[in-house]
C-alpha cells in the first residue's frame, strides 16, 4: 500500500492515526470486492493499429520497437461498493474512492512487474498525458482488447468501471 | 437441432480469430469482402470433424459495427450464409455467434437495458437459417439476461449461453457461476457453459462446480491453454494433444458439448474428435437446489434457516411512505443497506401505495437497489403489470412474493415465472379465502405445486406461505400454521416461508410473541423468516436457534456477535461531550442521541444556531485552513446531519430555509462523489436541494430551474471532455432567459476557463461553493 499516494489524493499532509485506521479498512474492502483484470496486446511501433498523436508519446517510444496496449480493472464491483458507502458514510466514501485508485496503480504495477522479468519496461502512459488526446481512448480501448475485461468507455470517453487504466507501454530493445 | 443437446457429446469448432490472425477491418465484414477465406476456415474445422460451426458474427452487432460502413443486416446475412454453405456439405449444423456488444449497461455504465436487448434482438432477426445460437464470452449477467431474453423472445431456436470468468469462477461484473446458473436456468436456456480465459486444465475446477450444481447440458470451449509473448506475437501453449487429453476427460466427466476458444485450430478440433471419439455422453441430472441470486451474490438454501429484511414495505411506515412519495430513492437504499449490515440475506421490496405509480417505483427501486447492493431481492406487489416490469430488469433470479391458490392468480403469476425465473412465494388461500386448518393448507398448497408443473416449474423454486394470521382473531392459528410448517417441510419435501410478525397483531408488547413464534417455526422447519433484522430481539432469537441446531459452526458467528457487547449498558463516560463537540469531532453516531436530549430542554431553532452552525463553521475554518482534512469534515456533516434528523422529527425547524439549489453532475460524466459532497454540506446549511443527479442532460436541468424558479444552479464535471457539455449546459439555461447564479466544480477546471464558459463562480473545493451559496442567497 503507497500511503503517500493517498494521502496525496486526500490531500491530506499529516497523517493522523483515526484516518490511517479507516485507509486499511478501505485498503481490505477494496482488496476482497476487486476482481483484478488486466489485457495487453503487443504492437509493432512501425505499423501501430492507430496513429499515435502528438509529440509525447512518440518521445516516449523512443528506443522502442514495440509497445503492449494495455488495460487494467478494479472491475464494477468496486464502484458498487463506493456508491454503497456514500449511502453510509460520506467521508468513508472518499477515503474509498482514493484508496481504490492507489490500489488500481499498484496492481498495474505488479503486472508491470511480472512483464519485466524478460523484457524492458518504459513506465505508463495514458490517453489525455501530454498532447496524447484523450479521444483516442474508444480507440485504444478496442485493440488492447479491453472488452475481454468487461472494460468501455462512455460517450464522453470516460472509462467504465470507473476503476480503469488505459496505457501504451514502451518494450525497451 | 433441441433434441441432440444433452443426449449427444457434440463437438463444436475451434477459433476463427486466431484463424484469421491479424485484421485491418472488423473480422465480421470478411463475410463481406473474402467470403472464400471464411469458407475455408469453416471447411477446415468440418474437416476436423466439427458437428456444430460458428458465424463470423461474433461483434455483428449495431454499437460495434457503428461506422464499419456495412450494415448488420448485409454481415449477418453473408455470415450466415457462407457458415450454412460450409455445413450442408457436411450434412452439419451451424450456430449462430453473439458476443458482448461492447458497452456496460447501466447503472454501472450507459447502456440501457432495453438498447442493449434491441442491439442483440436485430442480430437475431437475421439468424434465420441457423440451428441453434450461442450466446458467448459474456462476463456481465446483466448483458447475457439481455442476450438470452432477445434470443427467447424473436426465435425458436434452442440457445447455449456461455460466460468467461477468471480462476475462481468469478465473473468481472462480481457474478460467481451459480448466480449465473440459478439465472440461466429460470430464463430457460438449452445448455450453460464456459468460453475463453484460459485452458482446459483451469477449466477442470469450473466445470466441477457446473457440474455439481447445473441440471442443463454443460459446454465447455477453453482456450488453447495460455498465451505466451513469442517476438512480439501472442502464442498458446496447449499442442492439439495436450488440449484434447483434458478435453476427452470433460467428455468422461459428463460435458455435453466441447470446442476452442482463442488459439484452437482445426488441429486442437481434429486431435479433440478422435480422442473422444467412442465416449458416451452423461444423462443430464435434474439437481435439487434451491438458489436466489442476484448480480454477484447466489443464496444457497441448505439446512441453515435465511432472513428476509421486512422493512422496505410502505405499511405502517410513515417515513417511507414520504420517501416514495418525494421521490426519495436513497432512503430505500439506506433501508436496504442497513438490513444488509444486520444479516438480512434477501431483502423484501414492497412499494404498493395508492399515492404513487407503483409499477414504476417497483421497477427504479429494484434498478436503484441493484446498483448499490448485490443482496438479492424479493419482489413484493399483487400488481401483475409492477411484477413483470420489475422482473425483466432484475439482475440475477429473484424471489416472488407472491402467487396463491387462486386460478386467476396462478393464470398471472406462473407464466411471468416460466419466462424470467424466479423463486415463487405461495400463500395458502384461494377462492375459499385463507386456509385457516393445517389441513386446508396443505391441500391449497398441493394444488399449487401441481399447477406450477404444469409450466415445468418445479418444487425447488416454490416456497409456501402457510400465512400465520393473528391469534388475536384466530386462537389456534399459530397451531394450525406450524403443524402446516411441519408436513410441509418434511412430507411434502417444500421449503416454507412467514410473515412472522402477523402473528401478534393486536396484542400489547408484540415482541415477545413474535420472538416465541419464530423460534418454533424455525423448529418445525422454517426456511424463510421475513423479520425486521434491525430488531435485536428477533435476530437474537434467529442466532440462538442456529446454536442450539448446529447451524452456526463452533458458535462462531454467534461469539462474533455479541463479543463486543458492554456488560453494562449503562456505563458511564468519563467526559460527556455536548452537541457542538460532538459535531466538531465528527462523532455521528452520538450526535442524535445527544441533539434528541437537548430538545428536552431547547427548542429547536436554539439548537440550530447555539450549536450545530457555529460547530459547522468552526469545522469549516479548520478545514480552510488546513487543520483538518477532507475526511474529517465530512464526518462532521454527517455528525450535523444526523443531529438534524432528531430535529425533524420534533419540529419544522429542520426543514429547508426554502433557498433553492439544483445540483448535476453534467452529461455525459458519471462521476458524482464531489457533487454529493457539496450536496451534503448544503443540506447542513439548509439549503434546500434538488439533485438530478449524474449524466444530466442539459435540457433537464432548464426545466428543473424553470419549473421549480431555482436561483444557484451547481454543476460538476469530471474530465475535458465532458466540460464542453457543461457548457453548452450553461448556454441553454441562459438562453432560457431564466435567472440565477451557475457555479461549477470539478477537478479539471480553472477559474479562468469557468469565466469564459459563462459560469458566475469557480469553487476549488466543497466548502467554497457553500460559502458563495450562502452569499448569494444574503
Amino acid at each position: 500500500m503507497n500511503l503517500k499516494e493517498i494521502m496525496s489524493f486526500l490531500k491530506i499532509d499529516k497523517m493522523t492515526s483515526e484516518i490511517e485506521q479507516k485507509i486499511n479498512i478501505a485498503w481490505q474492502n477494496v482488496d476482497i470486492n476487486a476482481v483484478k483484470r488486466y489485457h495487453a496486446v503487443p504492437f509493432s511501433v512501425s505499423e501501430p493499429p492507430f496513429m499515435l498523436i502528438g509529440d509525447d508519446i512518440v518521445n516516449h517510444l523512443k528506443g522502442c520497437n514495440n509497445f503492449y496496449l494495455f488495460v487494467a480493472t478494479l472491475g464494477s464491483s468496486i464502484d458498487a461498493l463506493i456508491k454503497k458507502t456514500q449511502l453510509t458514510s460520506m467521508s468513508d466514501a472518499v477515503i474509498l474512492d482514493a484508496v481504490a485508485s492507489s490500489y488500481l496503480e499498484s496492481y498495474c504495477d505488479e503486472v508491470c512487474l511480472n512483464f519485466s522479468k524478460d523484457q524492458k519496461l518504459t513506465s505508463r502512459f495514458s490517453p489525455g498525458y501530454g498532447d496524447f488526446p484523450l479521444e483516442i481512448q474508444p480507440i485504444l480501448l478496442k485493440y488492447a482488447g479491453a472488452d475481454k475485461i468487461g472494460v468501455s468507455n462512455l460517450q464522453s470517453f470516460m472509462m467504465v468501471p470507473t476503476k480503469t487504466v488505459s496505457a501504451i507501454i514502451g518494450i525497451k530493445e | 437441432m433441441r433434441h441432440l443437446i444433452g443426449k449427444k457429446l457434440l463437438f463444436i469448432d475451434g477459433a476463427m480469430g486466431t484463424m484469421l490472425g491479424k485484421c485491418d477491418t472488423l473480422p465480421e465484414i470478411l463475410n463481406i469482402t473474402d467470403s472464400e477465406r471464411i469458407k475455408k476456415i469453416h471447411t477446415a474445422y468440418l474437416e476436423a470433424g466439427a458437428d456444430i460451426i460458428t458465424t463470423n458474427t461474433f461483434g455483428a452487432n449495431c454499437l460495434k459495427m457503428k461506422d464499419c460502413g456495412y450494415s448488420v443486416k448485409d454481415v449477418i446475412t453473408s455470415a450466415v450464409k457462407n457458415a450454412r454453405e460450409c455445413a450442408d456439405k457436411f450434412g452439419k449444423y451451424v450456430t449462430f455467434d453473439i458476443g458482448p456488444c461492447g458497452k456496460l449497461l447501466s447503472p454501472m455504465g450507459d447502456l440501457s437495458f432495453d438498447n442493449a436487448y434491441s442491439a442483440f434482438a436485430e442480430m437475431v432477426s437475421y439468424s434465420y437459417g441457423c440451428d441453434m445460437i450461442s450466446i458467448e464470452t459474456m462476463t456481465d449477467t446483466y448483458e447475457l439476461k439481455a442476450a438470452v431474453l432477445a434470443v427467447k423472445e424473436n426465435s425458436s431456436l434452442p440457445v447455449i449461453a456461455q460466460v468467461s470468468c477468471d480462476k475462481s469462477g468469478k465473473l468481472l461484473c462480481g457474478a460467481d457461476l451459480l448466480s449465473v446458473i440459478a439465472m440461466l436456468e429460470g430464463l430457460g436456456v438449452n445448455a450453460i457453459g464456459l468460453n475463453c480465459g484460459f485452458g482446459p486444465e483451469e477449466f477442470k475446477p469450473l466445470f466441477e462446480t457446473l457440474q455439481k450444481y447445473s441440471s442443463l447440458p454443460i459446454a465447455l470451449l477453453p482456450n488453447a491453454g495460455l498465451p505466451k509473448i513469442v517476438n512480439g506475437e501472442t502464442v498458446f501453449d496447449f499442442t492439439p494433444e495436450q488440449f484434447s487429453l483434458v478435453m476427452s476427460e470433460f467428455a468422461r466427466g459428463g460435458a455435453h458439448l466441447l470446442g476452442g476458444c482463442c488459439g484452437t485450430t482445426p488441429k486442437h478440433i481434429k486431435a479433440m474428435c478422435e480422442a473422444c471419439k467412442n465416449i458416451s455422453p452423461s444423462p443430464v441430472t435434474e439437481k435439487n437446489y434451491t438458489v436466489i441470486s442476484s448480480y454477484g451474490q447466489a443464496v444457497l438454501v441448505d439446512n441453515a434457516p435465511l432472513i428476509i429484511g421486512e422493512r422496505i414495505n410502505p405499511t405502517g411506515k410513515k417515513k417511507l411512505k414520504e420517501a416514495l412519495i418525494n421521490n426519495d430513492i436513497n432512503y430505500v437504499l439506506k433501508e436496504g443497506i442497513s438490513q444488509s449490515d444486520a444479516g438480512a440475506k434477501i431483502l423484501d421490496v414492497n412499494v404498493g401505495m395508492p399515492e404513487i405509480d407503483e409499477v414504476s417505483m417497483l421497477s427504479e427501486a429494484v434498478f436503484k437497489l441493484q446498483e448499490v447492493l448485490s443482496t438479492p431481492l424479493q419482489i413484493d406487489t399483487s400488481n401483475t403489470k409492477a411484477l413483470e416490469k420489475a422482473m425483466r430488469i432484475y439482475n440475477g433470479k429473484p424471489m416472488i412474493n407472491s402467487v396463491n391458490g387462486k386460478q386467476s392468480s396462478m393464470d398471472e403469476v406462473f407464466p411471468l415465472v416460466k419466462k424470467y425465473g424466479g423463486v415463487l412465494v405461495a400463500l395458502t388461500l384461494d377462492e375459499r379465502g385463507v386456509a385457516e386448518k393445517c389441513e386446508d393448507k396443505i391441500e391449497i398448497a398441493r394444488k399449487i405445486i401441481t399447477e406450477a408443473a404444469k409450466y415445468g416449474i418445479s418444487k425447488k423454486d416454490i416456497v409456501i406461505d402457510p400465512l400465520a394470521l393473528t391469534v388475536s382473531s384466530d386462537p389456534n392459528s399459530a397451531i394450525e400454521t406450524l403443524k402446516a410448517v411441519k408436513i410441509l417441510t418434511e412430507e411434502i419435501g417444500i421449503n416454507t416461508i412467514l410473515g412472522v410478525s402477523n402473528i401478534s397483531f393486536g396484542l400489547p408488547e408484540r415482541i415477545n410473541v413474535n420472538t416465541a413464534f419464530l423460534t418454533m417455526a424455525l423448529q418445525n422447519g422454517l426456511k424463510f423468516a421475513i423479520i425486521n433484522p434491525l430488531s435485536s430481539p428477533m435476530t437474537n432469537a434467529f442466532a440462538a436457534y442456529n446454536v442450539l441446531y448446529a447451524n452456526d459452526k463452533n458458535c462462531a458467528e454467534y461469539i462474533a456477535k455479541f463479543q463486543n457487547t458492554p456488560k453494562n449498558t449503562d456505563v458511564k463516560t468519563e467526559t460527556v461531550f455536548d452537541l457542538k463537540t460532538l459535531i466538531a469531532l465528527g462523532f455521528k453516531d452520538e450526535t442524535y442521541a445527544s441533539c434528541k436530549k437537548l430538545l428536552e430542554s431547547e427548542n429547536s431553532l436554539d439548537i440550530i444556531n447555539s450549536f450545530i452552525i457555529p460547530a459547522l463553521d468552526d469545522v469549516g475554518r479548520d478545514y480552510e485552513s488546513g487543520k483538518i482534512y477532507l475526511p474529517n469534515l465530512l464526518s462532521s456533516a454527517e455528525a450535523a446531519q444526523n443531529a438534524f434528523a432528531a430535529i425533524k422529527e420534533v419540529s419544522k425547524s429542520g426543514e429547508k430555509s426554502g433557498n433553492k439549489i439544483l445540483l448535476a453532475t453534467v452529461y455525459g460524466d458519471i462521476h458524482d462523489i464531489g457533487k454529493n459532497i457539496v450536496k451534503l454540506l448544503l443540506e447542513n446549511y439548509g439549503f434546500d436541494v434538488y439533485d438530478l443527479g449524474k449524466d444530466v442532460p442539459a435540457q433537464k436541468i432548464v426545466e428543473v430551474a424553470l419549473k421549480e424558479d431555482i436561483k444557484l444552479i451547481g454543476l460538476s464535471a469530471l474530465m475535458t471532455t465532458t466540460v464542453s457539455s457543461m457548457e453548452e449546459t450553461i448556454t441553454k439555461i441562459r438562453n432560457s432567459g431564466h435567472q440565477c447564479k451557475i457555479m461549477v466544480g470539478g477537478a479539471v477546471l480553472t477559474e479562468s476557463y469557468s469565466k469564459e464558459i459563462g459560469a458566475d463562480y469557480y469553487g476549488s473545493d466543497a466548502l467554497s461553493a457553500v460559502n458563495y451559496a450562502k452569499a448569494v442567497f444574503n
